[in-house]
């Protein structure tokens, strides 16, 4: 028995290595860990990082770049990432962080993800959607439709079409960066093909979502976004 | 809760995240035999879609393994080879090899129970061999109760007499006649979710009554009643233990997964490139492809470029507004997602003019499927909701010729180029030694020296590391030539050259595929391999013909020859039924041993690369004379390795299992055979991964 695992073991590592470079990906992970020099250079760089002055995020440095920008966080991270808007197809932004992980946002709904744990391929929501369309708290719409796209078969993957009902919330007040801001807590409810979550989302009185965690999908869970400088097409 | 809730709910569970959850409902469990079940009776549930699974099984009156397949929701398939212990004389075991399958009639839905039909060791009437109807019902979330009517071996105890007349005499033959014949009896049972996470209780009323293993054997069955507990660690292992007949304890170890339900988060990494349109007054002027030099550096540029991102272009050419492509993608697992992020990069990087993106995708040295995508509806779908439906609609497809036509022509200079690989290999003898099965553990060393994309050599080298396959085989005794009967004795102890051979691989014309092999085809035939193949991409069926002259080679030398030879040659048809996944295989004509006949292929592919296939060939060889088995069968299990790892990989791993040994029905193990080189580049096999285009 003993013999066998090792032989699994060995199996495994020695497996799947060619002069393509098409080497072992487990053995390529461990090997990047523990090779001379690498843990050095870690320890180097992270001492690094720690000696730096952290910047100070502020409306007014965002303003300065000219960029439209959103921040989100995933599960336990506090910090978040900030993504900037670099494509634009109709009212369709598409927004990369520096390591390229991207996020389309109409409006202020998440209309897909990518590189961020499983992939929301497409969302197809209501044209009146007020998460996508700038719309004042009162006028939200009770009860929305919205298609969740993620991968599986065929060309539109595997669809989760849910129904989404409105609790408007109290109001709230939002510290994000150095300003506060008077929001409302308006929160989606939805259901449908075997799923069930919730959207909130803290809304301005302009309708402007200031802040949402918004679902990705069954595997991924949900993303919170913080919309830092919305796009504005002059 | 339908399948598709269930599976949902597990894929909850197992991302470790439960927003908010619709209560889900009492998951299925394995019986004693490793299908699903309560104990030795069936009940009417059904696994999650594409479930795999693989089950140790023993009692006191048997042992063995399963191989457990949900192959479409509706349909549950189980490949059992088990030892029957005492059953032709004391002392005597039997092995028996049998393919269950159970169909759910209807789902269960409110009041309605499910309800589903099955055969036990289908088509054959052998020892196991029986047909049931069953219901199952759950009580809340923690109880679920079946209820059926068993006959052949299920229908032994307490019978209510034959419904739909006499059952013949088992003969272990193939026939449809015994089917729902003879004495027919009740059966029922309970599973219950006890309060302790991940164990079930069950209890089951059997109307088996374990005739056969009476009469030769010391066991005694005592009772009609089974009891049993199943434990699951996680989502992929389970145990079972039981108390069965009054008399004799049992277990069950089950170790399973699922290809839509990846042991790690999918996707992590990096995004494709974003896209914009072109601006209206960009210069679409297309004066800088008067240069021919121009023209060849702007796809030499592009080829670096697009290397790091393991794409590899093999040809390339671009004019004023067409960029055509050969492309090897030696990353991505879902061919779409190479084709997407190429567009995508070639979208933000040539020239304004260029509308027309031709990318073709390469299988080895084989151009396949062209697919031709006009830039300003990459630059109107990108991101929208409805562009994967879209950009398939309005992407054409054809086949490739061999080359890109025209001047200009860039192509990588890497010939000779020599290569080489070394991969995990796991072969399972399914049924042998008396149903326990036998495994190996090879490293196969792979080595290429190609001259042109068309010929080369190629060289694969096997190194036993441990295992058992061939321990205990005694020398054979068919009556029909030894082509694969005398497996035992060829050396394995060394390293092995299970293939030397000189290939040469062409297209006739655009649709049709040919290859060339001589040399050392496999580890015990040498000689030379003719094959065409007619397969237009946008089509779901093709055909194809491949003719050999082999002799076998020395059991002890790796280059020696015996002299037994032969020709062998089959013709096939290939059907992608564009259901999911299915593909059906049919070869008819003269196999190693000299025997005609037929082998029947259905395989699943799920679009991220599992694969899970069988096989049956039978030919005019006797089962008398075939052996233990009656004929030649196996199954063949294929994990990608992405469905462990966060990233990208193209790498996986096969595990065969099947028969070994046989001479009856064997063919030549052919390294390159063409279908299953190019078959995943068709229109329908891109039609069901389109859904990665962008990502």
């Amino acid at each position: 028995m003993k013999r066998a695992i090792a032989v699994s073991f060995l199996t495994v590592f020695l497996g799947a290595c060619s002069s393509g470079g098409g080497s072992n990906p487990i053995l390529s992970a461990v090997w990047d860990k523990v090779k001379p020099g690498s843990r050095a250079a870690a320890e180097a760089l992270e001492a690094e990082q720690a000696a730096r002055t952290p910047i100070v995020l502020t409306f007014e440095k965002i303003l300065d770049t000219g960029l439209a920008i959103i921040r989100a966080r995933v599960g336990d991270d506090t910090k978040g990432v900030l993504l900037y808007a670099r494509s634009l197809n109709d009212d369709y932004v598409t927004y990369a962080s520096q390591l390229q992980q991207t996020l389309t946002l109409r409006g202020s709904l998440i209309t897909a993800s990518r590189g961020i744990d499983t992939d929301l391929l497409a969302l197809r929501s209501d044209m009146d959607d007020p998460v996508a369309v700038l719309t004042v708290p009162a006028d939200w719409p009770a009860r929305i439709t919205r298609d969740y796209h993620m991968p599986g078969d065929g060309p539109s993957g595997t669809v989760y079409s849910v129904t989404c009902d409105l609790t408007a919330g109290p109001e709230y007040e939002l510290a994000l960066l150095d300003k506060v801001f008077d929001t409302q807590v308006m929160q989606y409810r939805c259901d449908g093909d075997g799923v069930s979550f919730i959207n909130r989302h803290l809304v301005d009185a302009t309708g402007q979502v200031m802040q949402s965690t918004q679902w990705l999908g069954p595997r991924q869970g949900s993303i919170e976004i913080d919309v830092l400088e919305p796009l504005t097409i002059e | 809760m339908s399948v598709i809730g269930r599976l949902i709910a597990t894929t909850l569970l197992t991302a470790g995240m439960a927003p908010v959850m619709n209560a889900q409902d009492f998951a299925a469990s394995f019986g004693s035999n490793g299908s699903v079940g309560i104990i030795d009776m069936p009940n009417a549930v059904m696994q999650p879609d594409g479930q795999t699974s693989w089950s140790f099984i023993g009692n006191g009156t048997m042992g063995g393994a399963t191989f457990n397949f949900q192959l479409l929701p509706w349909i549950e398939a189980s490949t059992r080879s088990v030892a029957l212990d005492d059953w032709t004389a004391p002392g005597v075991a039997f092995g028996d090899t049998a393919l269950d399958l159970k169909f759910q009639l209807f789902d269960e839905r409110d009041m309605r129970p499910a309800l589903a039909i099955g055969f036990r060791d289908f088509l054959s009437n052998g020892p196991t061999t029986s047909e049931y109807l069953v219901a199952s019902k759950n009580f809340g979330s923690s109880l679920r109760v079946s209820a059926g009517l068993g006959w052949g071996r299920l229908g032994t105890y307490n019978g209510i007499g034959e419904v739909f007349g006499a059952r013949p005499a088992m003969d272990n033959g193939i026939g449809f006649d015994h089917m729902f014949a003879g004495d027919a009896a009740f059966f029922a049972g309970v599973e219950w979710q006890t309060p302790v996470e991940n164990l079930t209780f069950k209890a089951e009323y059997s109307s088996d009554a374990y005739t056969g293993e009476q009469v030769f054997g010391d066991f005694t069955r005592n009772s009609p009643f089974n009891f049993g507990l199943e434990y699951r660690l996680g989502n992929n292992i389970s145990l079972g233990g039981y108390y069965n007949y009054g008399s004799e304890f049992g277990f069950r170890v089950t170790v399973g997964g699922n290809p839509r339900v990846p042991i790690t988060p999918q996707d992590i990494g990096v995004g494709p490139a974003p896209v914009n349109a072109r601006p209206v007054d960009a210069n679409r002027d297309t004066a800088w492809a008067v240069n021919p030099a121009v023209q060849t550096a702007m796809v030499e540029a592009l080829a670096d470029a697009l290397a790091k991102d393991g794409i590899q272009i093999k040809e390339g050419r671009i004019d004023g507004s067409v960029l055509e492509l050969y492309i090897a993608n030696t990353k991505y697992s879902r061919s779409p997602t190479a084709v997407g992020r190429l567009v995508r990069i070639l979208a933000g990087s040539a020239p304004a003019s260029v509308e027309i993106f031709r990318i073709t995708l390469m299988a080895g040295a084989l151009p396949t499927t062209t697919l031709e995508i006009r830039r300003s509806d990459l630059e109107a779908q990108v991101d929208r909701p409805d562009a994967g439906i879209r950009s398939f609609e309005t992407t054409q497809f054809s086949d490739a010729p061999f080359n890109i036509s025209g001047d200009t022509v860039w192509a990588p200079d890497v010939y000779p180029r020599f290569s080489w690989s070394i991969n995990p290999k796991m072969p399972v003898d399914l049924f042998s030694a008396g149903g326990a099965g036998q495994i190996d553990f090879l490293i196969v060393g792979n080595a290429n020296y190609q001259f042109s994309r068309s010929f080369g050599l190629n060289l694969a080298v096997s190194q036993r590391l441990a295992g058992n396959i061939g321990e205990g085989a005694g020398p054979s005794t068919s009556p029909i030539p030894h082509v694969r009967s005398d497996a035992g004795l060829y050396d394995n102890t060394g390293p092995v050259v299970t293939r030397l051979t000189a290939d040469y691989l062409f297209k006739v014309n655009p649709s049709v595929y040919g290859r060339v092999s001589a040399g050392y085809l496999e580890r015990m035939f040498g000689g030379i391999s003719g094959e065409l193949l007619w397969k237009p991409t946008n089509q779901s069926w093709g055909t194809g013909v491949e003719l050999s002259y082999v002799k076998q080679r020395a059991f002890d030398s790796m280059f020696g020859f015996q002299a037994y030879e032969t020709v062998t040659g089959l013709a096939s048809v290939y059907w992608n039924t564009g259901f999911k996944g299915l593909e059906a295989q049919v070869d008819v004509g003269r196999y190693l041993a000299g025997d005609w006949g037929a082998t029947f292929s259905l395989s699943r592919q799920f679009t991220n690369g599992w694969e899970v296939a069988g096989f049956v060939t039978l030919t005019d060889v006797s089962f008398a004379d075939f052996g233990e088995g009656n004929f030649s069968k196996g199954v063949s299990l294929t994990i990608p390795f992405d469905w462990t790892l966060p990233f990208e990989s193209r790498s996986s791993i096969t595990v065969d299992l099947a028969g070994y040994g046989n001479d009856g029905g064997a063919r030549l193990n052919i390294a390159n055979r063409l279908y299953p080189v190019i078959r995943g580049n068709s229109v329908i096999d891109l039609n069901e991964s389109w859904g990665a285009f962008w990502q």
